[in-house]
């Protein structure tokens, strides 16, 4: 049994904490750890930021599956008036580095795909075996 | 949850406390960023940058930190981070952030670490 959880937000900073709200509400119904679920709101802003890069408009896609022990989230970003609904938000340098240095510490599966001809970044965390 | 924001300011003895609350994130940095810039501006003081009350922080928050504290150092001043919760040390652990900083200052007593 798994559960498919749709968020679209618009890019800003100020509602991604409703992106980290869902990841942890759904982790813990995963029956996910203190620590696992801390670790996933952080990973789930971070991919956030990496697909928004420096984009200051535009709509968040993430779409949240929990299945037993393991949630994966994706995300994509689409812009209002797109010349050709591609987009790769991806920012340069230091910050975008620090976003993929946290996820792929932090998650067991890190990757991107073409969703809809838009870029996905998406991850996978297991449950750890020992919840906290 | 408790989404509240707060940053307060005190000063015991001679050293400035900043206490942080609540879930830090990239829209809540910048008034981080202001506070420390402005308290900077008006005399280097020892710091510490009391961090316990803190349900969330990304490393946005920690850079601004991070950098305050080099600020400070330069200045011939320092700031401290307080922090409590093995949860919030490990963002500047992963990040490697917590190398910026000589140390953490003591929860609960913060001041006097």
């Amino acid at each position: 049994m798994s559960d498919v959880v749709e968020l679209t937000i618009p890019v800003r900073s100020d509602l991604l904490v409703l992106a980290r709200l869902t990841a942890a509400a759904l982790a813990s119904r995963a029956d996910f750890g203190i620590e696992d679920i801390e670790d996933l709101r952080l990973v789930v802003e971070e991919l956030c930021l990496s697909v928004v890069g420096n984009e200051t408009d535009g709509t968040i896609h993430l779409q949240y599956t929990r299945e037993d022990g393991l949630i994966t989230v994706g995300c994509s970003l689409s812009r209002e008036g797109g010349s050709d609904g591609r987009t790769d938000g991806r920012a340069d340098g230091e910050a975008n580095a620090m976003s993929l240095r946290i996820i792929e510490a932090l998650v067991d599966e890190y990757g991107e795909n073409m969703v809809a001809d838009r870029r996905q970044a998406w991850i996978r965390k297991r449950r750890s075996k020992v919840a906290s | 949850m408790d989404l509240t924001v707060e940053i307060a300011e005190k000063r015991i003895d001679d050293v400035l406390v900043e206490t942080v609350t609540g879930e830090r994130d990239v829209a809540t940095a910048p008034e981080l960023r202001e506070r420390l810039v402005a308290q900077e501006a008006d005399g280097v003081l020892p710091t510490v940058v009391d961090l316990t009350g803190v349900s969330f922080i990304d490393p946005t928050d920690l850079g601004i930190l991070g950098t305050a504290y080099r600020r400070q150092q330069d200045a011939g001043g320092c700031l401290r981070p307080a922090v409590s919760e093995p949860r919030i040390l490990n963002v500047p652990e992963t990040t490697d952030l917590s190398k910026v900083f000589s140390g953490f200052a003591p929860a609960g007593e913060p001041v006097r670490g």
